[in-house]
């Protein structure tokens, strides 16, 4: 089977019309391997299509929303655009100094994003090769951190970080050449069946 | 000076390309000063503003002052799609970061179908952060639901043994006053969108023509779309349609 991104299948499949389950059956038939992904687009979609309608019934409520979300928006792009100008002269920071800054314990962020500490411990030490994870996984760390995407990625990019126990040795700590991400995920002995079928079913979105 | 051609591929592998106005617009602005883009950025089409940001050879403050316009611009509409998610503000802020990320990012391609379709981009990717907000809450359900699917009930009634609701519309609609109808469905809409996602989107499945189940085990249907059972599901359509009810003064309850 040729790799499609789920992205540009999405494309396509608004592109035709979303909304009737003869659609839906039709496009699952093209990309059955992304059943499930297109079921809960198509439920999805009604629903920001009838929330659409609210902003007909536009309000003092509406317009201080919009307001509050323009602040919110205008810090993001700042983010993102300063980050992209000084993305490599930015001293980079790592996951586990980014929860210690929300004062959170890698555990409970590992969870809350849905990785688990052994893979969130390798995206901490930099063993994953940073262009092989999802966006997704970018979008979700971005969001628990309150940081940008860009940033994240910058804090997982770069040579990779020793683990600390490491140095109880005399000898220099051996450095683990960086992972793919699916492969981690294939090879993490602790992880859940259920969460591991998760990701990969990202694999194929890329 | 001419247009920089699209480079990303659709899923059939052939090039997105500009609809021809939004490529008559750029070709207009190509010999405008930066100022004068900036001042006419208000007016432009928003693919012509994606055009100028991604530009390898634009200027960073033009750049980056056009992306203050096209986010103005485009912002109300983000909330327009997610605001029914239950944390619609995270919502707002994962399609504005998704949506920019994709547009700043000129070593992928992703962000070239802003340049050609940005509307339908926009909701594409809001859609799709409300699918992954929804299937979270699914994977992290709230105690009551959790409750809710124990056990299947064959012949089709909910839990208090009612078979499938009505809509309380249809009721208006036999009578032939389309004005009340239009009214009616306005108020229901209101009705409705202050129900919990899922119980909005059976509702709203269910107003599309959706059935409920179905023998035929390709068919789709609300309860596979919702991963719920037809049981759920009933329950979840009766919810609504009380709450509409009450909303047009039924008071059924």
């Amino acid at each position: 089977m040729t790799s499609v991104l789920w992205s540009d299948v999405l494309d396509e499949y608004v592109g035709v019309g979303v909304g009737s389950p003869e659609q839906l059956r039709e496009w699952i038939r093209r990309y059955p391997q992304f059943e499930t992904e297109l079921r809960d687009f198509t439920a999805a979609w009604v629903l920001t299509s009838a929330a659409e309608e609210d902003v007909l019934e536009a309000s003092d409520h509406a317009k201080e929303l919009n307001e509050r979300d323009h602040l919110r928006g205008s810090s993001i792009v700042q983010n993102l655009l300063h980050h992209l100008d000084n993305q490599s002269a930015e001293p980079t920071s790592s996951l586990g100094a980014e929860c210690q800054r929300l004062g959170r314990d890698l555990q409970s962020v590992a969870e809350e994003a849905d990785l688990g500490v052994p893979l969130f411990r390798k995206l901490d030490r930099r063993q994953i090769v940073v262009e092989s994870i999802p966006d997704r996984v970018l979008t979700i760390l971005a969001t628990i951190l309150g940081r940008t995407v860009v940033f994240v990625r910058s804090c997982l990019g770069g040579p990779p970080r020793a683990a600390a126990a490491l140095h109880h040795s005399d000898k220099a700590p051996e450095l683990v050449k960086p992972q793919d991400f699916f492969e981690a995920i294939r090879l993490d002995p602790d992880m859940p069946e259920e969460r591991r079928s998760r990701w990969m079913a990202l694999k194929d979105q890329r | 000076m001419d247009v920089r051609p699209l480079r990303h591929k659709k899923a059939d592998g052939t090039l997105w390309v500009r609809p021809p106005d939004v490529e008559t617009e750029i070709r207009a602005t190509l010999e405008l000063a930066t100022t004068e883009l900036v001042a006419k950025a208000i007016k432009l089409r928003l693919e012509t503003i994606v055009y100028w940001i991604r530009e390898t050879g634009t200027d960073k403050k033009v750049r980056n002052k056009l992306s203050e316009i096209l986010l103005a611009r485009c912002q109300p509409n983000i909330r327009s799609h997610v605001g029914r998610l239950p944390n619609s503000d995270e919502a707002v802020d994962e399609v504005t970061t998704t949506m920019f990320t994709a547009i700043l990012d000129l070593e992928k391609t992703g962000g070239d179908v802003y340049e050609a379709i940005f509307w339908k981009k926009l909701k594409t990717t809001s859609t799709d952060v409300a699918r992954a907000h929804l299937t979270r809450n699914r994977r992290n359900p709230m105690p009551r639901e959790l409750t809710e699917d124990f056990g299947e009930v064959a012949n089709g009634e909910d839990d208090l043994g009612r078979s499938a609701p009505d809509s309380p519309l249809e009721a208006v609609l036999k009578a032939g006053d389309e004005q009340a109808y239009k009214e009616g469905k306005r108020l229901a809409r209101i009705a409705i969108g202050l129900l919990k996602p899922e119980v909005q989107q059976a509702y709203l499945l269910r107003e599309e023509g959706w059935a409920i189940e179905s023998k035929e085990s390709d068919e789709e249907t609300i309860s596979k779309a919702l991963h719920r059972t037809p049981r759920t599901i009933r329950n979840w359509l009766r919810e609504a349609e009380d709450a509409v009810r009450r909303r047009l003064g039924g008071g059924h309850d």
